[in-house]
């Protein structure tokens, strides 16, 4: 659980994490997964016939290469990189049944362990300019992911819009690196690092964190830079399962790997906390509207995402990085399974679980009692700042637990609420004092101080707001936000536009062909 | 906004041409219950070609496949120079076949659409740098047809309490991309002004468009077939309200809402030259369909002489197949008939039949439309209440488990149910879905692993939860009325009698009757209710088998058959069985008693069946891709690939179907039919009145073309009547259908992956030939009798031919009559 700093770690998680913490020392090791994946790409490439056994071996393999990196890595990396491995092993292997009887498979092939190659090299490597190049080639090699297959007009717009942004996020990274490289005198990450822990903010230092919060923000699908996350979805299911759960996190990756640096720029922190929480808000809304399960899965990455940045402006390292791990292996899960919603809402359907907003009400407070009593220091939890914010977290996901509790069933149907109000903390405990060691320290005073109150406001607000729309549907609130919500709030039209303006995609003949309301249009004016 | 009165003769011509082109759109069912439907179907009043000019000229829908593809049958030899010519006399063309040939040598034109208002304003746009009406329209229609329908998916649901007019109204008022997005400042505001009720919406779009009265259905038509895939959905909610004996007017208001879109696009360009470029596009809509008729003409030649190769080459070796006389005269009757298997009339079926004759000839089959002809909906444990029957039918009567035995089980279920739901509750709820996510999101990462590297057989029908144990069985007991009444005696025995009588099996029965529904398990596929059985209303047969098996094996029914001259032997047990089409694992469902006293003949049957099934995987597994050869590896790799949540196409369901026979199976049994038949059991001897044949034309041959023509609309027009890419599926509304991508219109139909294998067309467009074997007379008095009947005949979307009770040949029903079909072809099968 998220409340002090100090308190001890449990022997045996300790030893557990010794494990992972050893003494780094930079060897070509580190990027055992990277070349294998270019390896796979290059002779997949020479070889186009056999691209998918290539493909799959390497992919397989990829997971024990990353252990066998360990040594030369840090823990961060080490947790993402067994992400990014599994992610690619399982997702690769979905394609392959999948995509049968789709053309030029070969390539999909390549490009999917060329963005597995940039995606592994962001977080394995210790230099800034080779991390900055590793995540352009994932976005390069997606973009050719997005696009596979019959051209589509719809998913050619999507992915020239992810171009654009990519190549704006390319511009604010290059000018972070150039900042702090001069700032620091170097461009490895280590040695950068170890002079901020020391407290070393030379001049440029918080401007180069500035642009690396931007670069993130613009990668990481925020509002309003988010339309072309929903609209990927035009490209095959295992393409957004990989986007969805291995690439788009890489931003906070690098902040927490970074964040002894962005620890000297609480305004930087603070850009992170305002975009987060817009979009924690605002799409979570919008995700609990969408009448189809990968909108609504979707936009729900495009919350958790903020929400991953919201905990990063509060300085919670710890949980971003278990918070990135959780959603990468659920939403890939939930994209892969998406197909199964047919057969699952036979379950979902007769179900009219919307607790009273007395309920709602009655539980809110009766949570945060419960989480209060927990906090055997409660007036710590105050002092703290992101300690605040976890035990914010807590009562978030106790109160719907309070409040569909089924009241009139007997002590049996209560188990469920039980399970969860213990399980919950327990749980927070657990994973926090695994983690913690794994994460930068947050010196005192380098949050601001009213910055996890901010948070802990706008995300309770987001609980009233979901108390009212689901509870009582037929409020002025409800039906007032109802229109704006299910629309996205209406904040990718006017991107698209200009983008439209000022850069138009170049939609191909072909992809025009098959979008026939548009080819006809062409058809006709030329005639 | 003023509202000029309207004369009456007028608004009630608006009223019909609005009626009208609702009807002209078939239902989909949602994907829960994904049955076959002909996308047609509203067209069917008039003859095929007919429809297709005027639909072609409507939405610019393709009928036929492209040229291309005939000139490649013409070169490969499917489709000969002798059969073109006879397909030329039978259309009483004055062509030639050399004039056929030219024409199709030359690049089709395409087909002109009637432009709406929308197409009009887009012209002034350019596609390549500015977003579309279209699009924005398809786009925002579609959004709000699915937040409106949806009842499963999102956690905050749309207010559907008022018309769904109203509730679109609501959304587009509120909308600012029309200005964002299209930089257009003057439609919202024509949004705003728009009347309140479609009614007053219909009359004022009328007013103002200057539609004539000729013009409108064609106009309102077309708008509805650029919203077709959800214009469908709402056609099936009202097929299934009017089934009921109400009705549902969501149609009209989605046609309402698409025409709102046209007045405020054209209110909003008022002083521009919009007017005048309407009333230009408009003039030549008449002419459309006869030019589009005149451009397919020679297409229809050549597609009806592909068709005729193969229907007329069926028809001669149903009548002098050489086998076929060695079959009747020599082995007919076998001493002893171990057993009897009645299929589902599925093409599927035939594979299995064939081989379980060829293996083991004591066992003789039926074929009989696989809901056994009990109108019934099933109730799960769960109280889940789901049809399971043909789509044409409303269920009378409800089965349920029995309650005594599966109480504790309920109990179990509900439990389990509780739990899960909150816990997606609380999972779901936002921003509780945040803690969650962290603290148990990496658990998912074992699912991840398990699906990938150990997939499990699905745990089967969700609604069969607590069930798993299949010595219970569903007890004819719980047979009740829809208002709860248990079912009488008599009603049970007229229910049998009715079934025995349907398939033509009223004596001579074996010491074991197999009654075989089918099913298909698969995992993580949207559309796997598509490869059920569609008797069944898209689930598995499994409980119509068993409710019919012990209905007829009831002492009480027994007695009453025999009352009804049905004598059926004391030690004759029927068995209920389900045939598992994706993998061809046929599994039983015997109940006690036959298991005790039947004990040998049982095993003897399995042993037969698994005999067959293991022929029947070799002879499907061709069409599969690579498969392993040995039997229990090609067994188990079918299995895997059922299981295997990765699966594109896990079989091929009904591609290829081509035929329907209706006659002995002493008719078909020596032919290989490679699965592309409906074989339906039929005696005429048996049924002096016609009764019997009068059902089987008017519903299960109706139920084969619904299914043929889906295939036909998702092979030759996926756009307008098939899914599209199926590794862009997303799921709408839980079950109600699947879009491509992001949104738009909802996608009716087949996947592109159930009829085309990547390289080429797995599913070849023939219209369904129906060979029923029986007299002119008969035959001729139910069409005459039966309109719908008639219309699919005369109308060319299916083919009737006659096979002659005493072998006097096969005839084709045509316009002329009854024509003789030539010998030829029969010794080539």
């Amino acid at each position: 659980m998220y409340f002090t700093e100090v308190r001890p770690v449990p022997r045996f998680l300790s030893s557990l994490t010794g494990v992972l913490v050893t003494d780094l020392t930079a060897t070509p090791l580190a990027l055992l997964a990277p070349v294998a994946f270019a390896a796979g790409a290059l002779v997949a490439r020479l070889r186009p016939a056999r691209a998918w056994r290539i493909g799959l071996g390497v992919t397989i393999a990829a997971p024990v290469l990353a252990l066998l990196a360990f040594p030369a890595l840090t823990a961060v990396s080490r947790v993402m990189l067994l992400l990014i491995t599994g992610i690619g092993a399982v997702t690769l292997r979905f394609s392959e049944r999948y995509l049968d009887g789709e053309r030029e498979t070969a390539s999909f092939v390549q490009w999917f362990l060329l963005t597995l190659t940039g995606a592994s090299l962001v977080v394995t490597t210790q230099d800034l300019v080779v991390l900055a190049l590793g995540w352009t080639l994932t976005s390069l090699s997606l973009h050719q992911l997005l696009t596979f297959g019959a051209p589509r007009a719809a998913a050619e717009v999507a992915a020239h819009k992810k171009f654009l942004l990519s190549r704006l996020a390319d511009v604010s990274m290059l000018t972070a690196v150039v900042l702090l490289a001069r700032a620091y005198g170097s461009t490895d990450i280590l040695s950068i690092l170890d002079q901020a822990r020391a407290g070393v903010a030379p001049a440029g230092a918080s401007l180069g964190a500035m642009f690396l919060a931007l670069t993130v923000v613009l990668r990481s699908a925020q509002l309003p830079f988010h339309g072309w996350l929903i609209q990927v979805m035009e490209a095959p299911t295992p393409v957004s399962a990989l986007l969805h759960a291995g690439v788009v996190n890489l931003g906070a990756y690098v902040l927490i790997s970074l964040a002894p640096l962005m620890l000297l720029a609480p305004a930087a922190l603070i850009v992170l906390l305002a975009f987060g929480l817009l979009s924690a808000t605002l799409a979570a809304l919008t995700s609990l509207a969408q009448p189809s399960i990968k909108g609504a899965l979707a936009w729900s990455t495009c919350a958790q995402m903020g929400f991953v940045l919201v905990e990063i402006g509060v300085g919670a390292f710890d949980l971003a990085l278990l918070h990135i791990a959780g959603h990468a292996a659920y939403k890939a899960y939930a994209f892969l399974s998406s197909g199964s919603t047919v057969s699952n809402a036979a379950q979902r359907r007769n179900t009219s679980l919307r607790p009273s907003l007395t309920r709602w009400a009655i539980s809110f407070p009766l949570a945060a009692g419960f989480v209060w009593m927990l906090a055997p220091l409660g007036r710590d939890v105050m002092s703290q700042p992101a300690a605040l914010f976890g035990s914010v977290l807590l009562v978030l996901a106790i109160t719907p637990a309070l409040a569909t509790a089924p009241l009139n069933r007997g002590l049996r149907a209560l188990w469920p609420t039980a399970a969860m109000m213990a399980g919950l903390p327990l749980l927070y405990a657990m994973w926090h004092a695994m983690l913690a060691p794994l994460t930068a320290n947050v010196p005192q005073g380098a949050i601001v101080a009213w910055a996890p109150w901010v948070a802990a406001v706008g995300l309770t607000a987001l609980l009233a707001t979901y108390a009212i729309v689901t509870s009582a549907s037929q409020s002025a609130l409800a039906k007032a936000l109802y229109p704006h919500a299910i629309a996205g709030f209406h904040l990718d039209a006017l991107f698209t536009r200009l983008t439209f303006r000022v850069w138009p995609p170049s939609i191909t003949p072909r992809a025009l062909r098959a979008a026939p309301e548009r080819a006809r249009l062409r058809l006709e004016r030329a005639a | 906004m003023t509202i000029t009165a309207i004369p009456s003769n007028e608004r009630s011509s608006l009223r019909s041409a609005v009626e009208a082109a609702c009807a002209k759109i078939a239902p989909a069912w949602p994907l829960d219950r994904m049955i076959a439907v002909n996308p047609y179907w509203g067209w069917t009043g008039r003859p095929v070609q007919e429809a297709a000019a005027e639909l072609g000229a409507l939405s610019g829908a393709p009928f036929l496949m492209p040229r291309t593809w005939y000139r490649q049958q013409q070169e490969s030899g499917a489709i000969p120079n002798e059969a073109i010519e006879r397909a030329l006399v039978r259309g009483a063309s004055h062509k030639s076949v050399q004039d056929v040939l030219t024409e199709m040598a030359s690049e089709a034109a395409t087909l002109p659409r009637h432009p709406v208002i929308s197409d009009i304003r887009d012209e002034l746009r350019d596609p390549l740098r500015e977003a579309t009406w279209q699009d924005h329209i398809l786009q925002q229609v579609g959004l709000s047809c699915a937040a409106y329908f949806d009842r499963s998916q999102a956690t905050w649901q749309a207010d559907a309490t008022q018309g769904f007019y109203s509730f679109w109204r609501s959304l587009a008022a509120a909308d600012t991309s029309p200005q964002l997005l299209l930089g257009d400042r003057l439609v919202r505001a024509a949004i705003a002004e728009l009347p309140d009720t479609p009614e007053a919406l219909f009359t004022e779009a009328v007013e103002t468009l200057a539609l004539p009265r000729a013009a409108q259905e064609q106009y309102l038509t077309a708008l509805l077939m650029r919203i077709g895939g959800w214009a469908s959905h709402a056609a099936f909610k009202r097929w299934e309200a009017r089934l009921q004996g109400s009705d549902d007017s969501n149609i009209e208001e989605i046609l309402a809402v698409r025409l709102a879109w046209e007045l405020a696009l054209y209110r909003s360009a008022e002083g521009t030259d919009l007017p005048t470029r309407w009333t230009r596009a408009r003039r030549d809509w008449q002419a459309k369909a006869a030019a589009v008729a005149a451009t397919q003409s020679a297409d229809w030649v050549m597609q009806r002489a592909f068709e005729s190769r193969y229907q007329d080459k069926l028809a001669a070796a149903l009548v002098w197949h050489p086998s076929l006389r060695h079959a009747d005269t020599g082995s007919k009757a076998p001493a002893t008939v171990s057993a009897q298997a009645v299929f589902c009339i599925d093409v599927r079926s035939e594979i299995l039949r064939r081989h379980l004759e060829e293996t083991s000839g004591g066992v003789h089959t039926l074929g009989f439309a696989g809901f056994f002809g009990l109108p019934i909906a099933y109730e799960s444990l769960s109280g889940e209440r789901r049809p399971q029957l043909p789509g044409l039918l409303a269920a009378s009567l409800t089965a349920s488990d029995d309650e005594v035995e599966m109480s504790a089980a309920r109990e179990s279920v509900h439990q389990r149910r509780d739990a899960e739901q909150q816990w997606r509750r609380v999972a779901g709820s936002a921003p509780g879905t945040y803690p969650v996510v962290e603290t148990t999101g990496l658990a998912s990462a074992v699912k991840l692993a398990m699906a990938s590297f150990e997939p499990t057989r699905p745990s089967g029908d969700p609604l069969r939860e607590g069930r798993d144990n299949p010595a219970l069985g569903v007890a004819p007991s719980t047979l009740r009325t829809t208002d709860g009444q248990a079912l009488s005696d008599e009603a049970r025995v007229n229910l049998a009698l009715g079934i025995l009588r349907g398939m033509s099996l009223v004596a001579g029965f074996a010491p074991l009757v197999a009654l075989v529904g089918h099913g298909s398990l698969v995992t993580n596929n949207p559309q796997a209710a598509g490869l059920a059985c569609g008797a069944c209303g898209g689930q598995s047969g499994e409980v119509n088998a068993r409710v019919a098996a012990a209905l007829i094996n009831d002492p009480t029914v027994r007695k009453g058959l025999r009352a009804e001259g049905v004598e059926i032997p004391l030690d004759t047990r029927f068995i209920a069985a389900v045939h598992d089409t994706t993998t061809d694992d046929v599994l039983f469902f015997p109940d006690a008693q036959t298991e005790a006293s039947h004990a040998d003949e049982l095993a003897e049957l399995k042993a037969a069946f698994s005999r067959a099934s293991r022929r029947v995987r070799l002879e499907r597994s061709a069409r599969l891709g690579s498969m392993p050869k040995e039997p229990n590896e090609l067994a188990e790799a079918l299995r895997h690939r059922a299981a295997d949540w990765s699966e594109i196409r896990p079989e091929w369901a009904l591609a290829g179907n081509a035929a329907f026979i209706a006659a002995p199976r002493t008719r078909s049994r020596a032919l290989e039919l490679k699965g592309r038949a409906f074989l339906h059991e039929y005696d005429c001897r048996l049924d002096a009145s016609g009764a019997v044949l009068e059902t089987i034309l008017t519903a299960p041959v109706v139920v084969a073309h619904w299914i043929n023509f889906q295939y036909w609309g998702s092979t030759v027009d996926p756009m307008h009547f098939g899914s599209g890419d199926k590794t862009r599926h997303n799921v709408v509304g839980g079950t109600l259908g699947v879009v491509e991508g992001a949104g738009g219109d909802l996608r009716i139909g087949l996947a592109q992956q159930s009829v085309h294998d990547g390289k080429t067309f797995v599913h070849e467009p023939m219209r369904l030939a129906v060979y029923v074997e029986a007299t002119a007379e008969s035959i001729d008095a139910i069409i005459a009798r039966q309109p719908t009947v008639r219309q699919l005949v005369e109308g060319e979307w299916l083919f009737l031919y006659r096979i002659d009770p005493n072998d006097a040949g096969a005839f084709l029903r045509s316009r002329n009559g009854w024509e003789p079909v030539s010998v030829g072809a029969a010794s080539r099968w």
